[in-house]
């Protein structure tokens, strides 16, 4: 029996290694590429439909997230209440969702489900008809909701900076309006869904307890689909410029602070020392965000900083909700955190913890096929190869602190960045 | 089926192992029996503010979070009010680090002014922005304390107001400390890539030394039954009139929270269900309505929350909302509504044993509720409610008697 040592504790192991996913990359016969990842414990199946169809395909704003959300609402033989009813019957969930660039159609179901599900979501790929009281209603209820949620400091946070930083036309930019909701017509719709929901930009995603039996009846019916998409891609460049906005609120017990600036898609080279370095400064628990404003001075419950990655761009934000009181030494911290990262280098025991929680956390993203099926999704949608997730991981465990300064010092300058508050004046 | 083995150690530490080879991690759960009814009404909010403290450090170990991120693990915990849960999910290789951890802390918690003056204002900005910053930010707060007079499930875990937590002595918390954080009042489980004789010796000793402290329970007052309608209307800056309805109903190991779950599945679990699809979709008498079941030990409440859009008021909504309770209460529901009511619970069953931390969670929970092998008999006893059990429970709870209706309408903007 060991003696309890309860100064040092056990012996900490450094994660060498991650088990990579291993994709079963196929065609189905249209020529719809697959990525297959079989396993697990539990008789479940997830499978993910992604369309290149977003906000930069669009004719006109907001019709990407309308088509997304109404291409489910009705079909040649089906009404929604009928599509609904026979997918909650199997227990199933499925989701339409928009991540901007792209519309996904998402299928959670226990295996033996399967087989009659697939031909309801073909119905949906092959005879939306985008029923005229179902648009009315969705423009009614999306009016409702966006009152609600204008009636919340974060929303309003989020949606200025985020156009702050792309423009007010940009497709990462643009904001949802009463008038633009207003402003959706059927013939957008179809047109949006006949020249974007395709085979020819369609990829396919499944995870769980995949066998031959269900790569058959994938084939049968999604591997049978076939729409020629006629797609235009518009992305206007424009550059985020450093400004500071500032909104009163009816909400007056605290303020929403932001910050933040336009940066690149994954494919940058800057990503991945970005990736580490804003976890060091707003990522984790740990974080020098987090042990300075929460855990040192109680001026919040929660401050964050993260990078949002599209195909086309991305950006960094720093986000805090914090007392009224606390508002200017909140901004204070903030940028001293900021500069310290650009004039001193990281030092090595943070190296050390960042990179361990970091390993940690890749394990945990990848536990299990529904997970890992999340994270090659997450990186193939956003134009990355299956290998880049190897790539990533090396890159967090050779990471120096050089290239983590430089980062700092071109990307993190307090002075180049948008800042929003939205609380009291 | 989830197996496991269940010890308790010499001092009173209820411990369970469960073997999941598939994954590479290993998650670690410990359940206090203490939550926030285990408060004083004139020092609430406790709990919780204590669930922070855990993190503060203990005698050899100044920091919780340093060694777990070192480590490559996470952690985290909650607080509601029965029981209060730490968990960690490390990589099977450095698990031994999370019972050195949490034994240190349930040994020795180092209680610090600064450490506990700086957590007190963490948890009042908690509070601004989950009750105070938002609207109806305060619903939970005045829904509680009008269904319960008795009960301590009358204040919420946050706390009745900011001031508890702000006005907390660091004595209240050694006290707090000594009387509920003993290993003879929490269940240790272990879940994931183990085994299970091994991982008993290690817990052994990290644990086995830790002295138990002959935890009484306090008894609670339990609630009388609700003999009238309780009614509150609120008038305040919101951006939608809406209506919270709170009805008593049974505890988490009667038979008839399976079927009060039942019901509110059937009114608004999915798009097919019965509120989303005839009161938001074709009416469109509310903008978003739900409904949904507090899950407390004891007797808990059954809530139904609607936010009206501006074209209508709450008496339309109101009726609407009765309207279908007495639908079920004179019909009961049909065969094929239980039946996919039933398929949705099943689905969510086998997904929520897809992750070790969630099989290690509800281990410790219903280890707590009395017997761990309930987690096994959760989709049987689902299965086994009926139509006319629908219609039974439907009629025993939905009764004006049994009522309680919070009202929020705007503020006259002067």
């Amino acid at each position: 029996m060991n003696a309890v040592d309860r100064v040092n504790g056990p012996r900490i192991n450094t994660i060498n290694q991650v088990i990579l996913p291993e994709v079963y990359q196929y065609t189905l016969d249209n020529g719809v590429p697959v990525y297959d990842i079989s396993g697990g414990t539990q008789d479940v199946i997830k499978i993910e439909l992604v369309f290149d169809a977003g906000r930069p395909y669009e004719a006109k704003k907001m019709v990407s997230k309308a088509t997304t959300y109404l291409m489910k609402e009705g079909t040649r033989t089906k009404d929604s209440e009928t599509i609904a009813e026979s997918i909650d019957f199997y227990g199933a969930t499925l989701k339409t969702s928009t991540n901007l660039d792209q519309i996904k159609i998402t299928l959670y179901s226990l295996k033996k489900h399967v087989k009659q599900i697939l031909p309801i979501i073909m119905e949906i790929l092959e005879e939306a008809i985008f029923p005229q009281h179902e648009i009315e209603n969705y423009q009614r209820n999306s009016i409702q909701n966006l009152r609600l949620d204008l009636s919340k400091n974060e929303v309003i946070a989020y949606r200025e900076l985020t156009e702050a930083i792309f423009g007010s036309d940009h497709p990462y930019g643009y904001n949802s309006t009463e008038a633009l909701y207003e402003g959706i017509e059927r013939a957008n719709l179809l047109q949006h869904y006949q020249q974007n929901i395709g085979h020819d930009n369609l990829t396919v995603f499944t995870g769980g307890k995949i066998d031959d039996s269900i790569r058959q009846v994938i084939n049968e019916s999604l591997g049978q689909f076939k729409r020629n998409i006629k797609q235009t891609l518009l992305i206007p460049g424009e550059p985020s410029m450093s400004t500071k906005l500032q909104l009163p609120s009816d909400n007056n017990y605290q303020t929403a602070i932001r910050f933040g600036r336009k940066l690149f898609n994954r494919n940058h080279e800057d990503y991945h020392a970005m990736y580490f370095l804003v976890t060091i400064l707003g990522g984790y628990f740990g974080s020098r965000l987090m042990s300075n404003l929460r855990e040192d001075k109680g001026y919040t419950y929660n401050v964050y900083a993260g990078i949002d990655d599209f195909v086309h761009g991305g950006y960094f934000y720093i986000s805090a909700d914090v007392g009224n009181e606390h508002v200017a030494n909140s901004i204070k911290e903030i940028k001293s955190e900021l500069v310290d990262l650009m004039e001193k280098p990281v030092e090595e025991e943070e190296m050390t913890l960042v990179k361990n929680y970091l390993m940690g956390n890749f394990l945990n993203m990848l536990d299990g096929p529904l997970n890992q099926s999340q994270v090659i999704r997450s990186l193939v949608s956003k134009g990355c190869e299956v290998d880049s997730l190897a790539a990533m991981i090396d890159s967090v465990k050779h990471m120096d602190t050089a290239r983590l300064q430089a980062a700092a010092q071109k990307y993190l300058d307090p002075d180049t960045l948008i800042e929003v508050q939205v609380g009291a004046e | 089926m989830i197996e496991y083995e269940r010890h308790v150690l010499s001092n009173g530490l209820k411990v369970l192992i469960h073997e999941d080879q598939s994954t590479p991690l290993v998650a670690l759960n410990l359940l206090y029996n203490v939550g926030s009814r285990d408060e004083d009404e004139d020092k609430t909010g406790f709990a919780h503010l204590f669930e922070h403290l855990m993190f503060n450090g203990s005698k050899n170990i100044p920091d919780f979070d340093t060694p777990i991120q070192l480590a490559g693990g996470e952690n985290n915990a909650f607080t509601n009010n029965d029981i209060t849960n730490f968990y960690d999910i490390v990589p099977a290789d450095n698990f031994e680090i999370a019972l050195w951890l949490e034994s240190d802390r349930m040994r020795d918690l180092s209680f610090d002014q600064k450490g506990f003056d700086t957590q007190k204002k963490v948890v009042v900005e908690e509070f601004k922005e989950t009750c105070l910053n938002v609207p109806y930010g305060d619903a939970w707060h005045k829904l509680s304390s009008m269904a319960y007079g008795t009960h301590p499930y009358k204040w919420p875990t946050i706390g009745k107001v900011p001031e508890h937590i702000s006005d907390s002595h660091i004595d209240d918390a050694k006290a707090f400390f000594s009387r509920h954080y003993c290993p003879d009042n929490a269940i240790l489980v272990i879940a994931g890539q183990v085994q299970a004789d091994h991982t008993l010796e290690m817990i052994d000793k990290w644990f086995g030394d830790i002295p138990c402290a002959g935890h009484q329970k306090k008894i609670l007052n339990q609630e009388p039954a609700q003999s009238e309608k309780h009614s509150e209307t609120v008038k305040a800056a919101i951006p939608a009139e809406a209506i919270f309805l709170g009805f008593h109903t049974e505890g988490r190991k009667h038979d008839d929270y399976y079927t009060c779950d039942i019901i509110s599945d059937i009114l608004s679990n999915g798009r097919s269900s019965r509120f989303y699809q005839r009161l938001y979709k074709k009416a469109n008498l509310f903008s978003r309505i739900e409904a949904y079941i507090s899950g407390t030990a004891d007797p808990g409440l059954f809530i139904i929350e609607g936010k009206l859009p501006k074209h209508r008021n709450v008496h339309e909504g109101l009726d609407a909302i009765w309207k279908e309770l007495e639908d079920i209460k004179q019909h009961s529901v049909t065969e094929r509504e239980l039946e996919k009511v039933k398929h949705k619970i099943e689905s969510s069953l086998y997904f929520s044993e897809v992750s070790v931390l969630n099989k290690a969670i509800s281990l410790a929970f219903f280890e707590w509720l009395g017997d761990a092998s309930m987690i096994n008999h959760q989709a049987d006893k689902y299965n086994n409610v009926t139509t006319a059990d629908v219609q039974r429970v439907a009629q025993k709870i939905f009764t004006q008697e049994n009522c309680n209706e919070l009202i929020y309408l705007k503020e006259e903007s002067a």
